[in-house]
């Protein structure tokens, strides 16, 4: 402890020592103007998502569901969307993480689309562990089609807002695409460590 | 020019010429993608500007946000502990590690943990710890340092990649395609995810406003090795920490653009607190940057994000490959960040550059590169020793250049002598193997000047 807390000392001694002359901190850049959900789709495609804007509510989802490959042919499959054919709901957060090693489709929701990039802001709040998200060989994102922010700077407002409480919990994040990797050779390959695919469903 | 020097492990580099070419090559591609990724943002350059002016501004208020962030880190449950250099921060993340009981742990790309040795110092006391980052796990298998900060494995082609794995995975022999390379290590990986006690990260960004940390990958392997687990331990350099949330979305929207030309990573994942049931500790690392912050331009060092855009563009890095530079940090930000703290141990990083700028152009945080390194040359001549070829050299270029009489006489001397120098004689240099002088003209710029002028006139 008394290591711990002389290290400290030292450190912000060290760094008081030389503090450089002060600069101010410039206002952050205005969000862009807002965004169709037709850039959001092509942003999530280039990201390497699959990204479909869906009719017809829960039945319309079932649909797609019925002719979406990896659905069709997963043995296990846990959703957040209740009344899905054949899908557990994710048990409570007493779960062990690790009970969800095999499952080959996850259900989800996400809060919001980035038309920028493709990416989706997800809270823990509905999986019982974020383990879900990465552990399913393929994730499928529900996210209301109203619901696309035009960039970073609009995502951030409104993360930052006193509603969302980013700090409310322990882990929240963007996923944009399915998980890859470039590290041999620069040759592209989706399918790194976590999910294969992502199928983003505007409903 | 010691035997350790750059041009001494550029020149092994280049026994292997189609190494180098395709090395160069698949570089040069990732700085294009970058410049399409920065051409789709119009407001590029302001973005840049606002975010060289935070980083100036947390520069100048470091230990403010550090005991800020500190403080709300606390509050959420974080346990923060501090550390002043290498041998400190691998203590800590020991002690940690023991007191729970890890035997193995996963560890995500911090090039922190490269920086402290980290590794062999767990190893040593008989942790296991796997990097999970592909290009990460394919350098430690091979016992050698990663290359590139973002692309770890650049320097190796895949049939060394597939000989690799067959050896360490029992692999197909002769396997060289990546999708099948990667189903491989994804394999393996995955069950050392589920096997792990604890995960190791590093930490792009600290909230000061929030207390917390963002995490950025591509792989989702951060993300998983901190999602099983019960501890995960976040190790990150004091410069990491930014004033506000909406700071990120700066920053974010110029790291991948920069470093690989996507428009953001797959993985941004923001921690708040511990897991609920598990732990989470962050280690701040200050190892010499206190000392940095001291000085300008090589403050500036500070203020990168590690996005590799300036390794990728520079045309010494792309030739001569990561391990030339011999430190943890290699390209254009390796050469002022290692030479700034210790410039006896790398005086022949500053000299690794052409002085082209484009690292200066490219830098999302606009750090003038070619100035550190400029200032770093003339402390390297300083602090040679016994060395005074430079010195003396330098002393009568200034004694010349100040008479043109003199330097007239010299250049004509110059043309004189030049043709007769053996390349034998010039290769001693080893960054001079494999050039040609230039065809040494017969007559001054000014001779010739002089000549038309006369006939002109005639």
């Amino acid at each position: 402890m008394t290591k711990r807390r002389s290290s400290r000392r030292r450190v912000l001694d060290a760094l008081r020592a030389v503090r450089p002359a002060p600069t101010p901190l410039p206002e952050l850049p205005p969000a862009g103007p807002p965004a169709g959900v037709a850039a959001f789709l092509d942003a999530a495609e280039r990201a390497g998502a699959v990204a479909e804007v869906l009719a017809g509510g829960e039945a319309g989802l079932r649909a797609r569901l019925a002719a979406y490959a990896p659905w069709v042919t997963a043995r296990r499959v846990v959703s957040v969307v209740p009344g899905l054919p054949g899908a557990e709901t994710p048990g409570g957060a007493s779960d062990h993480p690790h009970t969800f090693a095999d499952v080959d489709v996850a259900v989800v929701r996400a809060e919001f689309g980035v038309a920028e990039n493709g990416a989706l802001w997800f809270g823990a709040e509905d999986v019982p562990h974020r383990a879900v998200y990465l552990l399913a060989q393929h994730l499928i994102a529900v996210v209301p089609a109203e619901e696309i922010v035009a960039d970073l700077h609009a995502a951030y407002e409104r993360i930052g807002s006193a509603e969302e409480s980013v700090a409310a919990q322990s882990w929240r994040g963007f996923i944009a695409g399915p998980s890859k990797t470039a590290d041999i050779e620069q040759a592209l390959v989706i399918g790194a460590h976590g999910p294969r695919s992502l199928l983003i469903c505007l409903v | 020019m010691t035997a350790s020097g750059h041009p001494d492990r550029a020149a092994l580099f280049y026994e292997d010429p189609e190494r180098v070419r395709w090395h160069d090559q698949a570089i040069w591609a990732v700085r294009q993608n970058r410049d399409r990724g920065a051409a789709a943002v119009p407001e590029w350059e302001s973005l840049r500007q606002t975010a060289a002016e935070i980083k100036a501004h947390t520069l100048s208020r470091l230990p403010d946000y550090l005991e800020e962030f500190e403080d709300r880190a606390a509050r959420l449950g974080v346990v923060v502990h501090w550390a002043s250099d290498a041998n400190d921060h691998n203590t800590i993340v020991h002690g940690l590690l023991r007191d729970h009981g890890v035997t193995r742990a996963v560890k995500s790309k911090s090039m922190l943990s490269e920086e402290c040795g980290l590794n062999a110092f767990l190893e040593a006391r008989g942790i296991e710890v796997i990097d999970t980052d592909l290009g990460e796990r394919i350098v430690q298998l091979r016992n050698e340092p990663p290359s590139h900060i973002v692309m770890p494995a650049i320097h190796l082609r895949r049939e060394e990649i597939g000989e690799l794995f067959h050896r360490e995975f029992g692999s197909e022999e002769g396997l060289s395609d990546p999708d099948a390379l990667v189903e491989v290590a994804r394999d393996q990986l995955r069950r050392q995810f589920l096997e792990a006690e604890a995960g190791l990260t590093g930490v792009n960004f600290a909230i000061a406003e929030t207390g917390g940390l963002v995490v950025v990958t591509n792989e989702g392997n951060a993300d998983l090795g901190t999602a099983l687990p019960r501890l995960h331990i976040a190790s990150m350099g004091l410069e990491k920490v930014i004033p506000r949330l909406g700071d990120l979305g700066v920053f974010l929207r110029l790291l991948a653009r920069s470093a690989t030309g996507q428009a953001l990573s797959v993985y941004t994942s923001h921690f708040h607190g511990p897991a609920p049931g598990g732990e989470l500790h962050v280690v701040l690392v200050d190892n010499g940057r206190s000392g940095l912050l001291a000085r300008e331009p090589m403050r500036q060092a500070l203020s990168c994000i590690r996005c590799g855009a300036c390794l990728n563009t520079c045309p010494v890095y792309r030739r001569s490959g990561g391990h030339s530079y011999g430190t943890p940090v290699a390209g254009p930000i390796g050469a002022v960040l290692s030479p700034a703290r210790d410039i006896e141990a790398h005086a022949t990083l500053p000299k690794a550059c052409t002085l082209c700028g484009s690292c200066a152009d490219v830098c999302p945080v606009k750090i003038d590169l070619p100035r550190a390194l400029t200032v770093l040359r003339a402390d390297a001549v300083r602090a040679e020793r016994g060395g005074t070829r430079t010195r003396w050299a330098s002393w009568l270029g200034s004694q010349l250049l100040r008479r043109p009489g003199w330097t007239r006489l010299a250049a004509r001397l110059g043309r004189r002598l030049l043709h007769g120098v053996p390349s034998a004689w010039l290769e001693r240099d080893p960054r001079m193997r494999g050039r040609v002088l230039p065809e040494v003209a017969e007559k001054s710029f000014r001779e010739l000047w002089r000549e038309r002028r006369d006939e002109a006139s005639q």
